[in-house]
């Protein structure tokens, strides 16, 4: 054991601490989240066992990698979906990679001021790029409409995450931006009332 | 117009406009000044599934969060110790091992020093190690093991270069390997001479140590073990490295219960998410920059005031300590690399000895004065002012850094795997 470690022995029985519940937003976000790494590790796996099939006996050569065509185009496609969702939950989080050295040197007041605008041009680019998407996906409908890709699905209508995604991210956006804009403009909190004084406390006050 | 779009994109990139909004922004405007259509920039983006082995990002972050989240680092560091704690100063090889093991995996170090920091530093201080030297070289310690498979900067490294990912690994070993033994000999040498007692060894506490960390012994052999032998390419072990972290830590430990389970899945998703979408947007500008040359201009720039390779190597490794010190390593590599490889390149700098200098400049970046990343998180972690974690790891970082120049002007030892 570590010297100085606490003596409790094996670190795995002492219990990890619960987190707080999330509220229903983030549970559909967390949950979401997990689902797509929860197919990305499936598609993997599944492709991994494709590759080992080619050498196990015949049987199971014919189960694994006769139909498995699908995972790897898949996994390709999912790439999009954690790129684009996983923007989305980095702006609800405000986790977006930002170099910010502007923040050291500004008041709090202006930083905020600053914040809003920062949000406000991800928006904008959020709103382009899911004008630019439609314009994408109207193009892939038209030009490539028999293209299949795994289950008989269309390639086309992979292409919707595009839109989807980016109007999320202009919405999660704009979500920020109204916090930030409504904080500006709430009061400062009231300084706390001091408590009532005690009887010795009242004692002790000089009266006039 | 040419001067003015670079300088807005640097004014709205200091105000701390997100990254990718930068980027999409600089690729619109690129494209805008030279006549091509909007769509094109969303095809680049588009483009982002089908590059080779990019699944393996979201998949090796799952893996990394996963592990943050249990008790692996505890144990694995319980393990170093019983394993290294009885040669002299063993402790610094311990912190150094279990360090660039955990930030190999988990890809940002800031993780790792939050991870054993608050595990390594009492127990260095109970071992009469001086605290100052023990805070400067978990602070140090924090920035390895970037040249190791799974790390996902280099990963990401060989995305945005094109070279072989699996090459660059095995480029990496020489250099990796040689920067640990450096930094732990310097460290055991600063024990012997803090007159450090060496531990006893005890084989129960070894056996004790395997025993609980039984359910993670697998993982590193899996992955690590599992690319170096061919027996699985990197996207494979990605995703076996996945499942199996996910089955150890959730099933078999049950370290991670169901219910947090969705919010490690979240924090993955987040910082894989943050890191693709730049790279989706960058796809459109880096296009642009190469279409115009923009590299070539740099170089005939460079040419003029460095009379060669050694000049240019010289320059190169200032140039990415600070950009190193200042950017977030996957921001730093995705701005920077797509033009710094065609530059170096004329310069007849290896893309796979360019990756390995890169990486370990930008490693060697989280720590340098005065605005290094892992010098404020260690300040944050032990509660010390940040000029004290400075002043501590400054002989570290020097250690480093004239391993660097070892790196550097010795491309053997990262081209000696690597199939001419």
């Amino acid at each position: 054991m570590l010297p100085g470690a606490p003596e409790s022995g094996d670190p795995s029985a002492r219990p990890a601490e619960t987190p707080p519940p999330p509220s229903r937003r983030r549970a559909i976000e967390d949950g979401f989240c997990a689902g797509l790494v929860m197919v990305l590790i499936g598609a993997g796996l599944l492709a991994v066992l494709r590759r080992f099939a080619a050498k196990l006996p015949v049987v199971g050569n014919l189960v694994l990698s006769g139909s498995l065509n699908w995972p790897e185009p898949l996994s390709q496609h999912l790439v999009l979906w954690v790129a684009l969702f996983g923007a989305c939950a980095a702006a609800a989080d405000r986790r977006h990679i930002a170099i910010d050295a502007l923040s050291y040197v500004l008041s709090e007041r202006k930083r905020r001021y600053v914040g809003v605008l920062t949000n406000l041009t991800a928006v904008a680019v959020g709103v382009v790029f899911a004008w630019l998407s439609v314009g994408f996906v109207a193009a892939e409908f038209k030009n490539n409409p028999d293209e299949l890709t795994f289950f008989g699905l269309h390639a086309c209508w992979l292409t919707l995450v595009l839109p989807v995604g980016f109007s999320l991210l202009a919405v999660y956006g704009m979500a920020s931006s109204v916090a930030d804009i409504r904080a500006l403009f709430r009061p400062p909190p009231a300084p706390a009332t001091p408590p009532p004084a005690t009887p010795a406390q009242q004692k002790d006050t000089p009266t006039a | 117009m040419m001067v003015l779009i670079p300088i807005a994109m640097l004014a709205i990139c200091m105000a701390g406009v997100p990254l990718f909004a930068v980027m999409a922004t600089s690729s619109l405007l690129s494209y805008w000044r030279a006549g091509i259509t909007f769509q094109s920039v969303m095809i680049e983006f588009y483009g982002l599934g089908s590059l080779p082995l990019l699944q393996t990002l979201p998949l090796f972050t799952f893996a990394g969060c996963l592990l943050a989240h249990s008790r692996a680092p505890e144990r694995l560091l319980r393990l170093s110790n019983s394993i290294l704690g009885w040669i002299p100063g063993g402790l610094c090889f311990v912190t150094v091992a279990a360090c660039a093991l955990l930030t190999a995996f988990t890809g940002a170090s800031g993780i790792t020093i939050f991870a054993l920091g608050g595990l390594l530093l009492p127990a260095m201080v109970a071992s009469r190690y001086n605290e100052r030297f023990g805070v400067g070289l978990i602070t140090a310690s924090g920035c390895l093991g970037l040249l190791f498979p799974p790390s996902l900067p280099a990963i990401l490294y060989g995305v945005v270069s094109g070279v072989s990912i699996d090459l660059l690994f095995r480029a990496g070993l020489l250099p990796g390997i040689l920067t640990l033994l450096a930094l732990a000999g310097y460290a055991a040498v600063g024990a012997y001479r803090q007159g450090v007692p060496a531990q006893a060894f005890s084989l129960r506490e070894l056996r004790d140590a395997l025993w609980v960390a039984r359910y993670e012994l697998p993982l590193p052999v899996l992955v690590i073990g599992g690319i170096y032998t061919g027996v699985f390419a990197i996207s494979e072990a990605a995703v076996v490295g996945a499942a199996y972290a996910l089955l150890a830590e959730m099933l078999l430990n049950r370290d991670v219960r169901p219910r947090q389970f969705a919010a490690v899945a979240r924090e993955s998703v987040v910082l894989s998410g943050g890191i693709l979408i730049i790279l989706g947007m960058t796809m459109a500008l880096t296009n642009y920059l190469v279409t115009e040359d923009v590299p070539g201009q740099i170089f005939v720039l460079a040419e003029k005031y460095m009379s060669g390779r050694v000049a240019f190597l010289l320059t190169l490794n200032v140039f990415l300590l600070v950009v190193g010190s200042v950017l977030e390593i996957y921001a730093a590599t995705v701005l920077v690399m797509p033009l710094l490889l065609p530059i170096a390149a004329q310069f007849n700098v290896h893309p796979i000895h360019l990756g390995v200098i890169f990486l370990t400049n930008l490693a060697i970046g989280y720590i340098m004065p005065p605005v290094g990343l892992n010098l404020f998180i260690s300040a944050m972690r032990f509660n010390k002012p940040v000029l004290h974690v400075a002043r501590a790891s400054i002989p570290f970082a020097i250690v480093l850094l004239i391993v660097l120049a070892v790196i550097t002007f010795v491309p053997w030892l990262s081209l000696v795997f690597v199939p001419q």
